[in-house]
């Protein structure tokens, strides 16, 4: 017959693999091994659970406890409570640990988005222009077209559409891709796909005007800040991957909605009608719907998703019995439409 | 007390996917809200679980790792790697942009040396972590060896294993894994590992020829079902449909299924015999699973994770250790007075290198 102060208990002391029972009799906060041994229930730690609540001990490697049967509540009182789940997740509960970090993550997403703008914006022009040289190199991998004419006539009308002073280095790049993009230190691809593709100058001028919008708001710089931040945060997680790859696939939609702004008032400034730029959205839509395999080359259109909005946007800047001028003359046109074939 | 491992009997797992369902939906709930960085908080989680189920002789495994310390490993190994993975995405486009083509080929086969020693190194300390937060019967495992030594022998070993036209691979998979396990120890008793490659050369011959078989059976299938042979020779055939249709449907399938299963084959060959190569004072190992086995494994995974459109994932690592840990067998006594504890150190950081690179301890 045992005390009611004393429980059996089986115990590894983390010496040897040996299996004690023993009788263990508590005295005050403290702990009677029976085997010479005492320990403060103070130093005991919460160990998970088995059959029955285990414990370890502060500062022992490899020492537990459990009792067989449930301790009395005094006992219950001093011992360490167990863990379900550990830290913050016990005391607010799981359901709303996961609405709170579902809200925290959105919030330090959004946070990341616009601090990246703001960063970008800190970053010296100078820094950002060796860097985007560092990326393309002089000559993109002699994929740029080299047509001297052409190139002079998209420099002016680039220089017509920008009231900056600094200058934009508008390139084309010889590659079947009806798109263009815009890349740090002021510098904007037109892919050849594109060039042909259009039926006006006027349409150029518009794509053009929209990529000098990203310029002058430096997303480019701020896309891949965002990224990189991004990328640090959130790391390769499966969850992660997945919200890395739907943030960064493009600029967000106020910067696309404020690169469109931009384009139709360099539009205005240079006089050449955002109707062209209706029509160019119109007939790459044409083609995509009837090719629909073809959508890979047509990227514009994914990056650049016409929606309603836009095309309304477009089409209400147009100022009706207006006399608008051309984007290029015919000579210069014709001088772009070719200077990929002087490589 | 002499305890004694009886084969099979040597180890259980006595988890049930209903008492596992509770942690593998929490799991991927947080990993999900937190963005994937609650991720090392699960796995601890689900180590906790399945340890607890898991019986080696008279007594339950039990898991002492924290997340906290795996994700510490993580960020450290991210330190250490994000350099060159930078130097991959953008370093070498930039380079050979520029014109540096031949100094851009060098650093990129620096870069790939470098990710192999941590690669190596990743492999030994995850399974150094792994024995240094197992405890049996208040008694840890772990090793005294940083796994320097073993990420240079790693790195040489594969590339020897690769040179002669990949021929050696399974030698140089054998070498690693028993040099890795020899330096390992639970409680004062270090492992032993005597595995031998020689018997594995058939099975790897198998796989290794495997392609060719395939190119002989794409022109069998073109024989029979006439096509386009590139260099625009068209092969006619005046097989009636129907027999075209199944024989298309038969050899594309026996394509993919045998090229995977050959593979698999050769795994659990290797496996087995690594593990039957490893002994633990006067205990010896050995594992039970055969390429049917491996093979059911695998394609219930897929099952799995398709049916559930990928939610599934989170039973994955439930699978593999039940999958595991029911065909380890052990044989032969363990003395559990004269097995004291492990004087290891016990790794402070923990397997990051394991989760950046995705390879098993095991």
């Amino acid at each position: 017959m045992r005390a009611a102060d004393t429980l059996t208990a089986w115990h590894y002391d983390g010496q040897s693999a040996i299996r004690h029972q023993l009788d263990v009799r508590r005295e005050g906060d403290t702990l009677d091994l029976g085997n010479g041994d005492r320990v403060a229930f103070a130093d005991l730690r919460a160990a998970g659970e088995r059959d029955a609540p285990l414990y370890a001990r502060a500062g022992h490697d490899g020492w537990q406890i459990g009792f067989f049967d449930p301790p009395p509540e005094d006992w219950a009182a001093l011992l360490p409570r167990q863990e379900r789940f550990g830290g913050i997740l016990d005391r607010i509960g799981v359901i709303p640990a996961v609405l709170g970090a579902l809200l925290l993550s959105a919030l330090g997403v959004y946070l990341l988005a616009h601090a990246a703008g703001a960063a970008a914006r800190a970053v010296p022009e100078r820094w950002e222009v060796a860097f985007g040289k560092a990326i393309t190199g002089d000559d993109f991998g002699g994929k740029a077209c080299t047509g001297v004419a052409g190139q002079r006539a998209l420099d002016q009308l680039a220089a017509r559409l920008t009231t900056d002073r600094r200058p934009v280095q508008v390139r084309v790049i010889d590659k079947p891709i009806v798109n263009a993009v815009t890349l740090p230190g002021r510098q904007i691809l037109l892919f050849s796909g594109l060039i042909d593709a259009a039926d006006t100058p006027e349409e150029v001028a518009g794509v053009l005007g929209h990529e000098i919008g990203h310029v002058e708001h430096r997303d480019a710089m701020s896309g891949l800040l965002r990224d990189f931040g991004l990328s640090l945060i959130v790391g390769s997680g499966d969850a992660g991957a997945f919200a890395q790859s739907l943030l960064s696939s493009r600029y967000s939609r106020e910067a696309e909605q404020a690169a469109d702004q931009a384009a139709m008032d360099s539009l205005a400034r240079a006089d050449i009608s955002p109707a062209a730029m209706v029509k160019l959205f119109d007939r790459l839509s044409e083609v995509e719907k009837r090719f629909p395999g073809i959508s890979r080359a047509f990227s514009y259109m994914s990056t650049h998703p016409l929606n309603a909005d836009r095309r309304a946007m477009f089409q209400g800047a147009v100022r009706r019995d207006h006399f608008y001028q051309s984007g290029l003359d015919d000579a210069q046109w014709v001088a772009v439409k070719t200077m990929c074939m002087a490589r | 007390m002499q305890l004694e491992g009886g084969g099979e009997d040597a180890f259980a797992f006595t988890g049930t996917w209903r008492g596992y369902l509770p942690i593998a939906l929490g799991n991927l709930a947080l990993t999900i809200a937190t963005l994937g960085v609650y991720r090392f908080w699960g796995k601890a989680r689900e180590r906790r679980y399945l340890w607890r189920h898991t019986w080696f002789l008279d007594d339950r495994l039990e898991w002492a790792g924290t997340g906290r310390e795996m994700f510490v490993g993580f960020l450290i190994v991210m330190l250490i790697v994000s350099p060159a993975l930078i130097f991959l995405n953008f370093g070498f486009q930039a380079m050979v942009m520029r014109g540096h083509g031949v100094a851009a080929g060098i650093l990129l086969a620096l870069v790939y040396a470098f990710l192999t020693l941590l690669r190596g190194i990743a492999r030994f300390r995850g399974l150094r972590y792994r024995l240094s937060r197992t405890y049996w019967h208040g008694i840890r495992g772990g090793s005294e060896d940083s796994g320097s030594h073993y990420a240079w022998a790693h790195v040489w070993k594969t590339a020897a294993g690769y040179a002669p036209l990949a021929l050696l691979v399974p030698w140089s998979m054998v070498a690693l894994w028993n040099q890795r396990w020899r330096a390992m120890s639970f409680g004062r008793q270090r492992f032993e590992a005597d595995a031998a490659s020689r018997p594995l050369f058939g099975r790897y011959l198998l796989f290794y020829m495997a392609p060719f078989l395939l190119v002989a059976l794409s022109f069998f299938q073109l024989a029979t079902t006439g096509g386009l042979l590139g260099a625009g020779v068209i092969v006619y055939t005046e097989a009636p449909f129907w027999v075209k249709l199944l024989l298309f449907l038969a050899v594309t399938t026996s394509i993919y299924l045998l090229i995977g299963m050959i593979g698999v084959a050769y795994y659990s060959a290797y496996f087995r015999e690594a593990v039957a190569g490893l002994s633990w004072g006067d205990m010896r190992f050995s594992f039970s699973a055969r390429t049917d086995d491996w093979v059911s494994l695998l394609l219930g995974d897929a099952v799995i994770v398709i049916g559930t459109l990928g939610l599934g994932f989170a039973f994955i690592g439930y699978r593999h250790w039940s999958f595991f840990i029911r065909h380890l067998e052990a044989h032969g006594p363990v003395d559990d007075a004269a097995l004291g504890q492990s004087t290891t150190r016990a790794p402070r950081e923990a397997e990051g290198f394991i989760d950046a690179f995705d390879v098993g301890a095991l």
